[in-house]
């Protein structure tokens, strides 16, 4: 009979590990981050920051060398990375379009050019565009412009050049032949990976291979090579939290593991004590993997957080074993309190299932199934592993020291709800400033990193998206054609002056419409034959010059109309395509803004256009927007996991006043806390709220077992030696990540051990017993 | 009477300016070509210009101002048979049409070819060596008095379009620019500085 829990484990055990070894999935969209019930702003959000125009984007620099040495790598490093084949296109050259790009826009000139009608090509439409081909012909551009006059005398193809060429835009210079910034100190490139930006692990191997690209073809040592972009972070802030939590776990558990031998004296009984752990961690990847499909990184990150309370459990049961007791004895004796210790736990992550953000709901679950693993675990197997008899070597120096500063607390407990009040008022009134909202600052990525990516950002003149117009259609061509009818009007803000620029898909792209509209304006072969001759009389061009215009327009005439699909491969292609969205059953087409410095009026244009279903997308505002949302959502949830806690302790205590007594102390711990965080200037983020929640998990136990009905006072010793030993291993072990380098260990660290003292010292300050000295 | 002392006289003086200018042509060379050009701050010149183009039936026959001044400023101002004027200062090319009121604004980096064409005059003018060294090679041919330089385009982007630009010039004062282009067009300018 006492196998069978032994069996059950090691089945469950055996299930979990393949569970998670073969079936599980781990991801690290930021979907996971979206309500299910979104908006369509933050749907579109959500999809710009995965995989939009700009997420893709790797931004490259050579420096170090001479200008030669440094073109010369540009040149052969942007070769090696396009024939890697992870990317759409490199840009290392100082035209603004790729030869492809030209070659498409001079084959498609006459269904893109906007100034494309019947009057264009009419004798006097020609006339004149035959004066400015002389001029154009006679000034410093003619000899290029030469080329293109035969087969373009109307300068179509010149007009599309020109309006890529931004003239007004800041950007990099060209040296031989290659981009270089400014001050000729650094040679640029931008890329385009294939795999989305939220792909870690893909662009892993996107970063690994630029840098084995970089290491082959620099032509010296002495060159260094700079990369960043919205996947080199990513990739970046992943190996550093990784490499950070790995390093300071290492420290954090020989830490633990010293503490608990002191506690325990016995080796065995430390490996015991973290089964329950290490089992609840595998069954609640098990319990997500098979209830959402896959697990999020964010999920086993703070998860692993969130069940550091189980580590206690065997501490409880090890350390309250009296003199000649068997475990199971002791369980006998503590198992009420350690139920509810795990109950209380269990239902407060209960409601965090319920919300309505995967993420959130996962981390729950997480929890739940993790903690009542651990927590019978404790119950049903780990007495019937542990060897029979042992000596815990009471100490009693040590229990008449802590006792003596039990009691002495115990007359302090005025402080716990004065502290309570004080950070109550200082909480609410900082309400508006406590909480950090913007992505950014909660980013890995140290400031040096983010100056960088300023710079080559703005040496490269590559877009930094803040607004896009987003503008709805039925159907992918509805979409282009509404965008095409704002056009008027975005040129009008353009004169205003309330934007530099806009960019939209219908540029290289129009609607199918527009493209027939402009084919059916271009005149047939005779027609257009006659008007040229007619025009030709009074001018000084030779008549038989024109044959390829002539040859052209006609071709143009039965063009298949340009696809965005067409544009793939090139930098043109990520508008043509990135900013053509399909959403739901419905396309978005987006209209991205250059430098906007009227906001208000930006906003008031938009806002006319609201019948039409356009809606404004600020990214910042955005992102804050859905930060907040996620943290409220968690705040409300944690309100009401306490909810469903203060039910378990109702119903397990059946005592109003023990329930106050337990969580009082605790509370003022998490408030005192939040509050002594936010006078050191600190902003709280969702890090800090799943640190609190684990704070009032292992806080909630302190209390409760500092307030066990005890027989004796030996028991009573016991049980405050077990809870010191608790937190001092919660503290050294969060202790150590809070000297991590990393914001989001930093934070966790920090929050989860300060709070632990304080819930230490208020629960022993609310023990309402009579004193343990005689 | 005077004809004997005062042929020996003009053939001493005739040598000694021949020692002279020899000591002169030594150190003449591009380096001190663009000093003295670089020591004009400003200046405005008239011209006219003969472009001959396989797509025109005659060559075009163009009048104008140009004016130039340092460090990055060339203004082209075409006055007959049409007007219209291109400016650059610094990375910025502006060109205007008065008869249409048109104005284009053009980055020249964005268009590499009108930049060493630009840049073939710009920096001629106002002396800037390294600028020119960037899109041609240099070769100096004559004397401070007439001296020809050759550009010859180092930049696959112009050498495309262009095959060599030869500036004529007295000392300081530059007196044509002749443009061959690959293909056989080609346009002969001459130069009339105006005081500024």
């Amino acid at each position: 009979m006492k196998r069978l829990p032994i069996a059950i484990w090691l089945g469950a055990l055996a299930f979990c590990v393949w569970i998670v070894a073969a079936q599980t999935r781990f991801n690290t969209d930021m979907a996971a981050f979206l309500p299910r019930a979104a908006t369509p702003a933050q749907q579109l959000l959500v999809n710009q920051l995965r995989d939009g125009v700009t997420s893709r984007l790797v931004l490259l620099a050579v420096e170090g060398g001479r200008a030669e040495d440094l073109a010369a790598t540009s040149k052969k490093l942007a070769q090696a990375l396009q024939a890697s084949g992870h990317f759409n296109y490199i840009r290392n050259g100082a035209q603004t379009l790729t030869p492809e790009e030209r070659a498409r826009l001079l084959q498609y000139r006459y269904l893109l050019s906007p100034r494309v009608d019947a009057a264009h090509f009419s004798v006097d439409g020609i006339r004149q565009a035959l004066n400015d081909s002389l001029q154009l012909l006679a000034s410093p551009a003619g000899a290029m412009a030469k080329q293109l006059l035969p087969a373009d005398p109307t300068g179509e193809m010149l007009t599309l050049l020109e309006s890529w060429g931004g003239g007004e835009r800041d950007g990099p210079t060209m040296q031989n032949g290659v981009l270089f910034s400014r001050d000729g100190k650094r040679t640029l490139l931008l890329a385009e990976t294939k795999v989305p930006a939220f792909d870690i692990d893909a662009q892993q191997i996107v970063g690994d291979a630029i840098r084995r690209a970089f290491a082959e073809t620099r032509a010296g040592p002495e060159l260094k090579l700079l990369m960043s972009g919205p996947s080199i972070f990513a990739v970046e802030s992943r190996n550093r939290i990784h490499h950070d939590a790995v390093r300071l776990s290492l420290i954090a558990t020989a830490l633990v593991a010293v503490i608990l031998l002191v506690a325990y004296r016995s080796p065995l009984l430390l490996l015991l004590g973290m089964l329950p752990v290490v089992s609840g961690a595998l069954a609640g990847l098990a319990a997500v993997s098979l209830t959402f499909g896959s697990v999020h990184g964010i999920t086993l990150g703070f998860g692993a957080t969130l069940i550091g309370e189980a580590v206690d459990y065997p501490t409880y049961l090890f350390t309250q074993r009296g003199f000649n007791e068997t475990l199971q004895q002791t369980l006998q004796r503590i198992w009420p309190t350690l139920r509810l210790a795990v109950l209380t736990t269990v239902f407060g992550c209960l409601t965090m299932v319920l919300s309505r953000f995967t993420g959130l709901s996962q981390l729950g679950m997480f929890s739940l199934s993790g903690v009542l693993v651990a927590g019978l675990m404790t119950r049903y197997v780990i007495p019937v592993i542990a060897p029979g008899r042992f000596a815990v070597k009471e100490s009693t120096a040590m229990q008449n020291l802590l006792a003596r500063s039990a009691d002495a607390a115990a007359r302090l407990k005025w402080v716990p709800v004065a502290v309570l009040a004080a950070a109550s008022v200082y909480l609410g009134a900082h309400q508006e400033t406590l909480w950090e909202n913007d992505l950014a600052n909660l980013s890995p990525i140290p400031e040096q990193a983010k100056a960088l990516d300023r710079e080559l950002r703005n040496e490269l003149g590559a877009p930094d998206v803040g607004y896009l117009i987003a503008v709805p259609g039925a159907d992918q061509q509805a979409a282009l054609e509404h965008s095409e009818q704002l056009v008027p009007k975005l040129d009008a803000l353009v004169r205003q002056g309330v934007t530099a620029g806009y960019d939209l898909a219908a540029r290289v792209a129009p609607s199918r419409k527009t493209q027939a509209a402009r084919q059916a304006a271009l005149p047939g072969p005779g027609a257009l034959w006659e008007n040229l001759h007619a025009a030709l009389v009074t001018s000084p061009f030779k008549e038989e010059v024109f044959e390829p215009f002539l040859r052209d327009v006609e071709k143009s005439r039965r063009l298949r109309p340009l696809q965005p699909a067409d544009w793939r491969g090139t930098p043109l292609g990520s508008l043509a395509q990135g900013m053509l969205i399909r959403q739901g059953t419905e396309w978005v087409a987006l209209i991205s803004l250059r430098n906007v410095t009227d906001e208000t009026s930006l906003k008031a244009f938009v806002t006319s256009l609201q019948a039409e279903g356009v809606f404004l997308l600020d990214l910042k505002g955005e992102s804050s927007r859905m930060i907040t949302e996620y943290r409220n959502q968690s705040l409300r949830y944690s309100v009401l996991g306490v909810a469903a806690i203060i039910a378990v302790l109702g119903f397990g205590l059946r005592n109003f006043r023990a329930v106050f007594a337990v969580l009082l102390p605790v509370i003022a711990a998490i408030a005192a806390t939040a509050a002594m965080l936010a006078t050191l200037g600190v902003k709280l983020s969702l890090f800090h709220i799943v640190s609190l929640l684990l704070v009032l998990g292992i806080g909630l136990n302190y209390g409760l077992f500092f307030n066990r009905s005890a027989v004796d006072q030996a028991e009573r010793r016991r049980a405050l030696f077990s809870v010191v030993v608790c937190a001092a291993t919660t503290v050294s072990a969060f202790g150590i990540l809070a000297f991590s380098a990393t914001p989001v260990l930093q934070a966790i660290g920090g929050t989860v051990a300060l709070g632990a003292v304080l819930s230490l010292l208020f629960a022993a300050m609310w023990t309402n017993r009579r004193p343990m000295q005689e | 009477m005077t004809t004997g002392t005062q042929r020996i006289n003009r053939v001493i003086l005739t040598f000694i300016l021949a020692a002279l200018a020899g000591a002169a042509h030594a150190e003449w060379n591009v380096q001190a070509l663009m000093m003295a050009l670089a020591e004009r701050p400003a200046g405005q010149a008239r011209y006219s210009e003969t472009k001959t183009s396989a797509l025109l039936k005659e060559p075009l026959k163009l009048t104008g101002i140009l004016r130039y001044r340092e460090p990055a400023f060339l203004e082209k101002r075409v006055l007959t048979p049409f007007e219209e004027s291109m400016t650059v200062d610094g990375e910025r090319l502006t060109w205007e049409k008065p008869a249409t009121k048109q104005k284009r604004v053009l980055a020249l980096r964005d268009y590499p070819a009108v930049w060493a064409f630009i840049e073939s005059m710009r920096s001629t003018l106002n002396g800037d060596a390294k600028m020119l060294q960037r899109f041609y090679k240099l070769r100096l041919d004559g004397n401070e008095r007439q001296w020809s330089l050759l550009l010859l385009p180092s930049d696959p982007d112009m050498a495309q379009f262009i095959q060599v630009i030869r500036i004529g010039g007295s000392k300081d004062k530059i007196l044509t620019v002749e443009i061959e282009e690959t293909g056989g067009d080609r346009s002969f300018m001459t130069l009339r500085e105006e005081g500024p």
